[in-house]
């Protein structure tokens, strides 16, 4: 069954919000920022911008919480606006993906552990340590009085959270799901990223050059998306399809392929199977950064163009002689395609189509 | 100068100013100042509105700013009544009734 | 829903490595709250730990979890009769719940970063091939669907629920899910800072309770689309009649005072498997022996099924294992169903009067066909998972 993407809110290095998104994909690669190391390494990086999570219309409610829940509960109360829908809190659900969950809380708390014992820690910490505390803080500050649910796996978590959230609507359980992702670039995570990947020397991912040991510049956010049985006020697409499989051409070839090509994956050359599908064809990941859950920010990416019918040009598109979109341009589009590929050979699929 | 050149009188004051200090802190109280904060002002439910993550939290920030260990038997007395309640616990407790020196504190977190 | 086949169950926790183990310590009674061994902690907290699983499989760096998870996994699936051949031809789901496993919490890693900033780099690779789902596909050899449930204490419960709705959806026609979690230094000292943990055996729903023990296992069960189980000949016993999960949205630690989400989840279970409050036999409940949960609970399940249904809690034999309570829970209450009786609720000898329902203090034989598990979970998570007997093996 067809699910309506009925809101979508975003929070990442292009900044807060869809028009911030379109911006920083009308303006394409941007250099990532710098960060030094404790041990003297430097790191590129694709940073929320400083004041990404300034929001005081919480009030009490998220005084506590850390930096990931707060991104998670400003994508995810975007979504919920921007549908401009009143959901029934109990037939309402919540599903958030993410790729290392709470890892910066976590490593607060080994340093509570370190510095005062086990016997003196932190509770706040511990409790916001938990993977599922953004889902906690997200569900009570937007009163999701029905299932929720979260999703921490470094492949495929958002198309999992997807897969939950359609078979909700399916089955009756519930009217409408936010679904959503979110990581964040802690200092440990920063350090492991440095030592188990290299940075491109000029600063820009190549997501067509489908490398065997592909460069990565890691980013942060979240997106967060209301999914419904039926289409609401300010409607954007509808998700036609949600497949986890061997990689498959679409049946019918899609008004753009998005490859989540983004560095991530330690071998990239089997992106060139969905490259020859024949659909002209873009990448995001160099706007966003590299981020194993990062298809809530590229699916972010491809609803604002279905909603506005119009095609960014692919910031990196190397000289490989493959259709792609190389212009800025309004664009007819009935449908867009994204895949990310796993290790193990296997892909994840979305297709949207237009809803007018 | 040290607690022992104060008075109880003198240190009620002084611990309840800097009880105030930490708990808005400590706790994120983003919305409100330490002076802003009542005296005998109730710390759960109406009044400060705190909750039983900040309780548990205050007997942590308690043992390592004042070194004072509140039992499981006294976590159910008026101890936690109000700012006033917990000062006068800490003055007839705590070895460092002024807490631990704020420059200390600041780099812990 | 139509109900799906429940066609085996496998279980390791300090009751035992295997299923006939832990029932024959039901049957004994045993209770096994222990000092801690398997780690150093200047906490001196009585513990569940899976003493006999590691005595037979000594302890692996950073991998207990896993495998205990394998080893429940391969009793299930031998309890399924199901092989290598079976699963290759199969579309194969596996879904699990955990939290320790999908945690970076190596604390000599992040000494070594904080005191150094640098670090050895073993325990990051170990966790990034760590996804609990995906070590156990690899570990059995099998392809398979995969997706791991960090949902704090319920994450077992809701990896069962999740793993119906892939049967229910087309998506496999056997998925393997349960929980799995092993003790460690980070929930031990945590659940103590926020004054749940306590310094004595647990007593859950127990006037004089004090707190929760933690403990360690997995428990896994394979479920199996009718249509597949009908094709090779299986009748399963036992089935997933219904499930309901709904969050309280109250808070991050404490549930919510009225337990609307377990009323909320309590309904659609038994919404779904087309049942009243009537027909069901017994409640193996969350009942962590802490004060909040087992008052609001009890309060919960008295309100939808009167004061007088059998409930208990298994939390006095096993202690709260986390991500793995909603999977050995789940296992336990389809043993109860299969061998006819229930335990006591171990731990439980003084009525709270502010509980309106009373645990089982001994052995009790079963009136019925159909059961529920309850988990609740940090954040509020509520899910109801409604096992049943099936008729002569058709649901």
């Amino acid at each position: 069954m067809t699910a309506f993407l009925n809101g979508m809110g975003i929070v990442a290095s292009t900044g807060r919000g869809t028009a911030a998104l379109r911006s920083a994909l009308q303006q394409g690669w941007r250099p990532p920022n710098t960060i030094a190391l404790p041990d003297g390494r430097d790191l590129p990086v694709y940073p929320l911008p400083p004041d990404a999570l300034d929001d005081k219309s919480f009030g009490r409610k998220i005084r506590r919480a850390d930096r990931l829940a707060r991104m998670a509960v400003l994508a995810a109360a975007d979504a919920l606006r921007d549908a401009r829908i009143q959901p029934d809190p109990r037939r309402i659900g919540l599903v958030v993906a993410s790729a290392f969950g709470s890892h910066a809380t976590t490593f607060e708390f080994l340093d509570e552990i370190l510095t005062y014992g086990d016997a003196e820690v932190s509770p706040t910490v511990f409790s916001h340590s938990v993977q599922n505390a953004a889902a906690a803080y997200v569900a009570s500050v937007l009163d999701i009085q029905g299932p929720v649910m979260t999703l921490t796996q470094v492949h495929f978590a958002f198309h999992h959270a997807l897969v939950l959230a359609r078979q909700w609507l399916d089955s009756g359980q519930c009217d409408h799901v936010l679904v959503g992702g979110a990581d964040e670039l802690g200092g440990v995570m920063r350090f492991i990223w440095r030592s188990l990947l290299r940075a491109p020397a000029d600063g820009r991912l190549r997501p067509f050059a489908f490398a065997k040991e592909p460069a990565a510049i890691p980013g942060e956010g979240s997106a967060f998306f209301l999914l419904s049985a039926k289409p609401g006020p300010c409607a954007c697409a509808r998700v036609e399809l949600i497949r986890i499989a061997s990689w498959v051409p679409p049946a019918t070839p899609p008004g753009l392929h998005i490859l989540e090509a983004d560095g991530t994956l330690g071998d990239e050359s089997g992106y060139a199977a969905p490259a020859a599908s024949g659909a002209r064809l873009a990448a995001y990941a160099p706007v966003f950064g590299s981020m194993p859950c990062g298809t809530p920010l590229q699916l972010a990416a491809a609803a604002l163009m279905l909603q506005e019918q119009v095609c960014f040009a692919t910031p990196v598109p190397g000289d490989s002689g493959l259709p792609l979109c190389l212009a800025t341009a309004p664009q007819p589009l009935a449908s867009i395609h994204l895949t990310r590929l796993h290790c193990n050979g296997s892909a994840a699929h979305i297709q949207l189509t237009h809803h007018n | 100068m040290n607690h022992t050149d104060f008075s109880s009188e003198e240190l009620l004051p002084k611990v309840r100013a800097r009880l105030k200090e930490l708990l808005v802190s400590h706790l994120a109280l983003e919305d409100i100042t330490p002076e802003e904060i009542g005296d005998d002002e109730a710390i759960f439910g109406e009044g400060l509105g705190l909750d039983s993550l900040d309780g548990v939290e205050i007997v942590v920030l308690l043992q390592r700013q004042f070194g004072v260990n509140i039992k499981e038997t006294e976590k159910g007395n008026d101890l936690f009544r109000s700012i006033n309640t917990l000062a006068k616990y800490i003055v007839e407790n705590s070895p460092n009734p002024l807490g631990v020196p704020a420059a200390a504190s600041e780099d812990e977190k | 829903m139509a109900a799906i086949g429940i066609s085996g169950l496998g279980a390791v926790s300090s009751l035992g490595n295997t299923i006939p183990e832990t029932l024959e310590s039901f049957r004994v009674g045993r209770t096994r709250p222990g000092r801690l061994t398997l780690f150093e902690s200047p906490l001196d907290l009585p513990v569940f730990e899976a003493a006999r699983f590691h005595a037979e499989h000594p302890y692996s760096d950073g991998h207990r979890t896993r495998e205990m998870a394998l080893h429940a996994a391969r009793e299930a699936l031998a309890d399924a009769a199901l092989d290598r051949t079976a699963l290759d031809a199969a579309r194969v789901g596996i879904c699990l719940g955990t939290t320790v496993a999908s945690q970076l919490n190596d604390l000599a890693f992040y000494r070594s970063y904080k005191t150094t900033g640098t670090a050895p780099l073993a325990p990051v690779r170990r966790y990034l091939k760590g996804n609990l789902a995906e070590a156990v596909a690899a570990g059995l050899g099998v392809r398979a669907i995969t997706a791991t449930v960090t949902n704090a204490c319920s994450s077992g419960a809701d990896a069962i629920a999740i793993g119906a709705q892939w049967i229910e959806a087309g998506l496999c026609d056997i998925v393997l899910a349960g929980g799995a979690d092993e003790l460690n230094r980070v929930p031990l000292s945590g659940f103590h800072a926020l004054g749940l943990s306590s310094p004595l055996p647990c007593r859950p729903f127990d006037r004089r309770r004090s707190g929760l023990n933690l403990g360690e296992g997995a428990g896994v069960l394979i479920m199996e689309s009718p249509a597949h189980a009908a094709a090779r000949g299986h009748a399963p016993r036992l089935a997933l009649c219904g499930h309901g999960t709904a969050c309280d949205a109250h808070h991050l630690t404490a549930p919510h005072p009225e337990g609307r989400g377990l009323s909320a989840a309590l309904e659609r279970a038994l919404d779904l498997a087309g049942l009243r409050p009537g027909d069901i036999a017994f409640v193996n409940a969350h009942g962590t022996g802490t004060q909040d949960n087992d008052l609001i609970e009890g309060r919960a399940l008295a309100a939808v099924f009167g004061h007088s249904l059998p409930v208990l809690s298994t939390k006095g034999f096993t202690g709260h294992t986390l991500g793995a309570a909603g999977g050995l829970e789940a296992v336990f209450t389809g043993l109860a169903l299969r061998e006819r009786w229930l335990p006591p609720s171990a731990g439980f000898e003084e009525q709270d009067e502010r509980i309106p329902i009373t645990p089982l203090s001994e052995r009790t034989e079963i009136c019925g066909r159909f059961a529920i598990s309850t988990s609740l979970a940090f954040g509020g998570n509520n899910t109801a998972l409604l096992i049943g007997l099936t008729e002569g093996g058709a649901p």
